[in-house]
């Protein structure tokens, strides 16, 4: 495979650039630095495996220029196509390549990449690109490096894999070192050692979590129990010391049981004897003394009362008396009113006296007054009919005016008619003078003369065409005649009777034919009079000359006048009409004024008013109702007015008769009244001192009674008790007395007891007790001193439970536990992340170890047989042979048959077999198609002669696949060909020079 | 008249927060104290809402860090329920066993536990009604036994709600764990099953409701989303559920599509902006970001990019904490491609391919007699990732992805 033409659009400093290469198959680009050598071999790399990314395409789109430009193609001479054409941009189709072979067909993408088998961009730049970096350092690399650097160059042809190896010995060395302490993974296991070690010993603690949880759960118990055992000595000291209160009781209750027994029977003496006997006998005393009091108090009283006489006789009407004497003040007020009544009946009868005498009635007409219906639906109705009653007065009223005004129009539109009428033109002079007018009209006369002109014109061509007619006619007849006359002048002789045929048949067709255009020119001119025309035309020229505006004028207000009058007659027509509905509105408004009124009538004499005008029945309601008012409010007066007078009489008459019982007839009201009050005074007093008397003798008999029954006590107290006299009464008292004491202090005791305890068992007990002498030897202070060894006990006890929650509280709130727990949990994740980080970089060593072992095993011998070949060649036979094993690395064995270490070479042998190993592998990747070498000034440092030799093994390669080598030096060795500048057609760039090899 | 309840399990009090390494002390304690503040939020509701009673069913505590502070905070936190009359029916499930139950502690007469074997409690209401409410708790950490056989509904109760910490028969590495079948579950006729154990929320059925409330607070970055638990109002015949929130930190895995990133700056900004994208109003998120889409960058280490977008985040109330970066790119190469190639790459991607273990080449740490008492060992799963990631490393090494000389 040979490239033949690169062209570039656009590619980093190369625009509209191309170049051909001839069949040459060793190629010196030649150019110094930045001359766009690297970009050429770059943009071989991207037709034939597409663009890289963006960010390292950008030194190459980075000129300012158009990014779809970007691309180009090249043109390949191939086994398989023949040549083929891959063109390529960047923006373009996504990036993808088209293949065109030398027919211009297109190739698929896919047979492209088959045709590759597998070399990639990265295959390529490993196996067939040669740069300056390979070479980078060579000299300085120790043995074991630079026999890992040559396995590696077999193996992948540049170092990346030296410079992989050398990354994930680093990273993994980072990560994790068996024994050491500053790699990630290293610390991450000291701090996990550390977070263990912590958390072991805070396990233990957590073991003794639960110790102290059976402790303090034990020591709970003890306490409870020391607590009881302390509560049942409390208990049983209380009992002691409530017994202790309740012995001496108990002694003393023994002892007034004993004292109670010496005492004789006394259960039949009445409770509280002494006590009673001696309250009675007080009473009897304190009785006898009040009688003796009253009947001094009842003896002067009795005296005053027989020296009374008989009651006065006035006190038998007193009654009466007393009940005029309570009126006696109303009666003035009485008469006032009575005669305050008259009067107002005098005025009012004189006001309704007026009133009647206005209605027109008298006071006989009272009655019917009285019971004239005026309730409010008869107001109602005759407010509504005297309303109806109005409105149609006023519409008759407003008829009658409109009617007036106008019958007043009529007559002035008929004196206009009679006006008009008398100034307008007869009907046949009128129509005279309209028809002057129209005739007289300028549009009329224009139309006119029009008409007149047009049928002169047609008169003037009907004249035209016969006289065109007239010479066609002639020539019509003239032409046959000529032609049948010639025709029988010529056959006269020969046929005579043709001939003769021929005039006859002339003459006849001539005769038709003129007759015919005699016929066609009658029916073409029209049936008029030219000189008639002619007139016409003149006399309306004449006309014009008529004074027009003045018979326009005269027309006109003959016009006006008859309209006037037609519209006058219209009107009076319309007024007439309009007077008639008036006149027939009017008269139904009287009927109904007349039903109203008749219906007014009848009502007011239904209700019994005298004849009035109709206006003046509200008013007359009006009065009615007053009157009736009236005579309601005087017969009110007079009821009241008798009521008073009544009451004055019956004042008088009870006077009378009250004083005809006293036989007294001449004593006046007032003697009577004060004989009254001084009989009343004289019985009360003697009322005053019987009631008095009264009262005392009352007590008297009360006292007296109370002091009988006291007696009687007395002397029931001495029978119950069996004491026959009073002193032996008294002895019994006293004895009683004193039992009762002993009794009441056996009760105090008792009390006293049961306040101390209050339950009867417990009573009984400390009676048994006392007897027993439970409690002899026993004091308060054995109770107390047990007491205190058992408190100094629960304290101590409480202390150790107290410590315990307190160590367990502490433990269950102290997070230094469950942090821990979760920073170990935290750094074994992390530890574990790190661990997957280092398997990874292990397992890519290990790969990689696996992988080399396996090229060593399968490749390496192909490898070093070929690469003996090219390092024998390179080095003029000097070395012969390579080989390879794991513990010498790579040897050399040179002619004479020396076995070197390749360590052990210097720069110039070390580069020679870096070359020979690349070459070699470049053989292993060969494919049916040899892929184009390219060499990036790789032998710089090469000295003549060696180059010389390389360039001998390019020259041989060179016959089997092409090589670009591309350089800023000019070699001046012959194994080089000489070059020349040239610029190549097309090349528009500012690149440096571009040398072919033009000269093979 | 209904009955109103709390249902809520797998609150894995005191649980450690994997991940949170490198963040500041207050944003530490808060998420250490997340499963309490998830708890007590549970509580408040139950006061507010004044539910009849809570269930828990199971796991109550994380057994594996068990501590007394679990313990006496649980204690402290529901004392309050029994000012209210609000009773608590608990049972233990595999992370709390009974046999694990070493403290002593008690925590009042409003808590009921439940023994090791099926067993009811009545529940009273307020309106005289009565609940019995059945269930058990792990008398050891696994339980092998189909326990639903045990279940006896006891007529007279006016409701009949089942708890169990358990799962569905069928996955192997639940099978320990009471394991049930639904058609177990429904013979039973209950009106509710309060299940617990799975920590995502799950409802197996809907009549009778047969429901796995989720844990209380995400535990770990697999429990992603929010957490509760929830408040149900059975009505004879008629159920009501509402899931409340109480997880205040939650977990949350962001997919970031790193194609087209060619610089670290870009790589910056994509995932600020990715991380602003899951910032909440008031929580907390602990957020796994996950590298996708074909890489033309990739860092060589996660720390610088997980340094610059922790920046400042623990000084927020609402902070958005990136617990790890997972790289899921792929290089922009054809893997099949390369595994065809003659060239020392392919010959790497085949023995790749070929390779079942890793165990050896990682026995020097795995293997270390002080590192693997706390390793968690290989599994499958982790040595293919393993074999991944390092095919990965090799082939940004030879193909020089990422290379600034490229």
């Amino acid at each position: 495979m040979k490239i033949l033409e690169i062209q570039i659009d656009r590619f980093g400093l190369f625009h509209h650039w191309q170049v051909s290469f001839d069949e040459a198959a060793f190629l010196t680009v030649y150019g110094p630095n930045e001359a766009g050598k690297s970009t050429l071999v770059n943009f071989i790399k991207c037709i034939f495996f597409g663009f890289p990314r963006k960010a390292d395409l950008l030194p190459y789109l980075n000129d300012g220029g158009n990014p779809h430009d970007v691309g180009g193609s090249i043109t390949l001479q191939t086994k398989q196509w023949g040549k083929l054409k891959i063109v390529r941009y960047y923006q373009r189709n996504g990036g993808k390549a088209t293949f065109f072979n030398e027919n211009g067909d297109v190739l698929s993408e896919e047979a492209w990449y088959s045709f590759l088998h597998g070399i990639d961009r990265d295959v390529f730049e490993a196996v067939f690109c040669f740069d300056l970096e390979g070479l980078k350092g060579i000299e300085r690399l120790k043995a074991e490096e630079f026999n890992r650097f040559l396995f590696n160059t077999g193996m992948v042809g540049e170092r990346q894999l030296s410079d992989l190896e050398k990354s994930l010995e680093k990273q993994a060395g980072a990560l994790f070192k068996p024994g050491g302490r500053l790699p990630l993974i290293n610390q991450t296991l000291l701090e996990l050692d550390a977070l263990q070690a912590k958390l072991t010993e805070w396990k233990k603690q957590m073991d003794d979590y639960l110790t102290l949880k059976n402790q303090s759960e034990q020591l709970k118990k003890d306490i409870e129990s020391a607590v009881s055992s302390k509560r049942d000595l409390e208990k049983q000291r209380h009992v002691f010391q409530r017994y202790k209160a309740a012995e001496p009781l108990v002694i003393d209750i023994i002892s007034v049981k004993e004292a109670l027994n010496q005492f004789p029977d006394l259960s039949r003496f009445p409770e509280d004897a002494k006590t009673r006997y001696d309250h009675w006998r007080t009473q009897v005393a304190s009785y006898q003394g009040e009688l003796d009091e009253l009947e001094t108090k009842m003896a002067p009283i009795k005296t005053a009362l027989s020296q009374f006489g008989a009651e006065d006789d006035i006190l038998q009407v007193e009654k009466q008396l007393t009940a005029l004497q309570r009126q006696a003040s109303e009666r003035s007020l009485w008469e006032r009113e009575w005669e305050l009544r008259r009067e107002r009946l005098r005025r009012e009868k004189v006001v309704l006296h007026a009133d009647l005498e206005q209605l027109g009635m008298t006071e006989d007409d009272l009655e019917t007054l009285k019971n004239m219906p005026l309730d409010l639906d008869s107001k109602q109705w005759l407010r509504d009919e005297m309303n109806r009653w109005q409105t149609e007065a006023e519409r008759s009223r407003a008829i009658e005016a409109a009617c007036d005004t106008a019958e007043e129009k009529l007559r002035a539109l008929k004196e206009r008619r009679a006006e008009l009428q008398n100034s307008i033109l007869s009907e046949a002079a009128f129509q005279e003078l309209e028809n002057t007018w129209r005739k007289h009209q300028p549009e009329q006369l224009a139309a006119e003369k029009a008409h007149l002109e047009e049928k002169w014109m047609t008169l003037k061509k009907a004249k035209e065409n016969a006289k065109w007619l007239s010479g066609f006619r002639i020539a019509a007849v003239l032409i046959p005649a000529l032609f049948f006359i010639g025709f029988a002048l010529l056959t006269l002789h020969d046929h005579p009777l043709w001939a003769g045929l021929s005039i006859i048949l002339g003459g006849s067709f001539s005769f038709l034919v003129w007759r015919l255009f005699g016929a066609l020119r009658e029916r073409l001119m029209p049936q008029m009079d030219e000189k008639a025309l002619r007139a016409q035309l003149s006399a309306l020229e004449d006309q014009d000359a008529v004074d027009i505006h003045e018979l326009q004028s005269v027309y006109q207000q003959e016009k006006d006048r008859r309209r006037e009058l037609a519209l006058v007659e219209a009107q009076i027509a319309e007024e007439e009409k309009t007077c008639r509905n008036y006149i027939q509105k009017n008269e139904r408004i009287q009927l109904k004024l007349l039903e109203i009124e008749a219906g007014l009538r009848e009502w007011r004499e239904a209700i019994g008013l005298p004849e009035m005008a109709i206006a003046l029945l509200p008013e007359a309601i009006q009065l009615a109702e007053k009157i009736r008012s009236q005579i309601q409010q005087i017969e009110e007066l007079e009821a009241e007015a008798a009521h008073f007078k009544g009451l004055l009489a019956d004042f008088r008459e009870r006077y009378q008769q009250a004083v005809s019982l006293l036989d007294a007839p001449d004593l006046t009201l007032e003697e009577a009244f004060a004989r009254l009050e001084h009989a009343k005074a004289s019985r009360e007093k003697k009322q005053k001192l019987i009631e008095a008397l009264e009262h005392f003798q009352d007590h008297y008999d009360t006292v007296r009674a109370k002091c009988e029954r006291a007696k009687m006590e007395c002397q029931k107290l001495l029978e119950l008790s069996g004491a026959e006299t009073e002193e032996a009464f008294y002895r019994f008292c006293s004895l009683y007395v004193q039992k009762k004491e002993k009794e009441k202090q056996l009760q105090s005791l008792v009390t006293q007891l049961r306040h101390l305890a209050p339950r009867a068992e417990d009573r009984k007990q400390y009676f048994a007790w006392l007897s027993d002498g439970y409690w002899e030897g026993v004091s308060d202070e054995d109770f107390l001193k047990q007491l205190d060894e058992l408190e100094s006990h629960i304290k101590h006890l409480q202390q150790k439970l107290a410590d315990a929650e307190s160590q367990i509280k502490h433990m269950e709130k102290d997070e230094t536990y469950p942090e821990l727990l979760h920073d170990y949990k935290e750094k074994q994740y992390v530890l574990n992340d790190l661990a997957k980080k280092w398997g990874t970089i292990r397992t890519a060593q290990a790969v990689l170890n696996e992988a080399k072992e396996r090229y060593q095993a399968t490749r390496l011998p192909a490898l070093l047989k070929r690469a003996s070949l090219h390092f024998s060649n390179i080095t003029a036979g000097k070395y012969v042979k390579l080989y390879y094993n794991e513990g010498d690395g790579f040897l050399v064995e040179r002619s004479d048959g020396v076995i070197f270490s390749a360590a052990s070479l210097s720069r110039g042998t070390r580069e020679q077999l870096y070359l020979s190993l690349r070459l070699s592998l470049m053989d292993l990747m060969e494919t049916d198609e040899a892929w184009p070498l390219i060499v990036d000034d790789g032998f710089v440092n090469f000295d003549a002669k060696r180059l010389k030799q390389v360039m001998e093994i390019f020259r041989q390669i060179g016959n089997r696949r092409q090589i670009l080598f591309f350089t800023c030096h000019r070699h001046g060795s012959s194994a080089i060909l000489e070059l020349t500048n040239q610029r190549r057609e097309g090349d528009r760039s500012n690149v440096g020079s571009i040398i072919s090899d033009t000269a093979r | 008249m209904s009955v109103t309840f709390i249902h809520a399990a797998d609150l894995h009090l005191d649980r450690p927060f994997l991940g949170i390494d490198g963040c500041g002390e207050t944003m530490k304690k808060r998420v250490r104290e997340s499963t309490f503040s998830a708890f007590s939020r549970l509580i408040q509701t139950a006061i507010a809402r004044k539910v009849d009673f809570i269930l828990l069913a199971g796991d109550i505590f994380d057994g594996e860090t068990r501590g007394l502070r679990a313990e006496t905070q649980f204690k402290a936190l529901i004392r309050p329920l029994a000012d209210y009359d609000i009773a608590v029916y608990m049972l233990h499930g595999n992370h709390d066993p009974l046999d694990r139950h070493w403290s002593g502690l008690t925590y009042g007469e409003h808590v009921q536990i439940f023994g090791p074997s099926p067993e009811r409690k009545t529940h009273r209401l307020k309106n005289g009604q009565t609940v019995n409410i059945y269930g058990f708790s792990y008398g050891s950490r696994h339980i092998p036994d189909n326990m639903i056989a045990l279940y006896k509904k006891e007529p007279g109760a006016d409701y009949h709600i089942a708890m169990l910490h358990g799962s569905l028969k069928g996955n192997s590495d639940h099978d320990v764990y009471a394991p049930f079948t639904l058609s177990d579950l429904l013979a039973k006729d209950m009106d509710y099953w309060a299940l617990g154990h799975i920590h995502k929320r799950a409802v197996l059925n809907d009549n009778p409701p047969i429901i796995y409330p989720g844990s209380l607070q995400g535990l770990s970055a697999k429990e992603t989303g929010e957490k509760g638990f929830y408040i149900v109002t059975l009505h004879h015949g008629h159920t009501k559920t509402e899931f409340i929130k109480t997880s205040g930190i939650i977990w949350e895995t962001a997919e970031l599509d790193v194609t087209g990133v060619e610089t670290f700056d870009e790589l910056v900004k994509r995932a600020e902006q990715k991380k602003e994208e899951h910032r909440k109003k008031q929580d907390a998120v602990l957020l796994r970001l996950v590298l996708t889409g074909e890489a033309s960058f990739i860092p060589q280490t996660d720390s610088d990019l997980l340094e610059v977008l922790r920046v400042l985040e623990d000084e927020r109330e609402n902070f958005v904490w990136v617990t790890e970066i997972r790289q899921a790119v792929s290089l922009p190469l054809d893997r099949s491609k390369l595994a065809s190639s003659s060239h020392f790459i392919g010959d790497i991607i085949r023995l790749i391919d070929q390779k079942q273990t890793v165990v050896e080449d990682v026995a020097m740490l795995y293997g270390h007699h002080r590192a693997k008492k706390y390793l968690t060992p290989l599994t499958d799963v982790d040595q293919r990732q393993l074999l991944e990631e390092a095919e990965k490393l090799i082939l940004m090494g030879l193909t020089q992805q990422n290379s600034p000389h490229r």
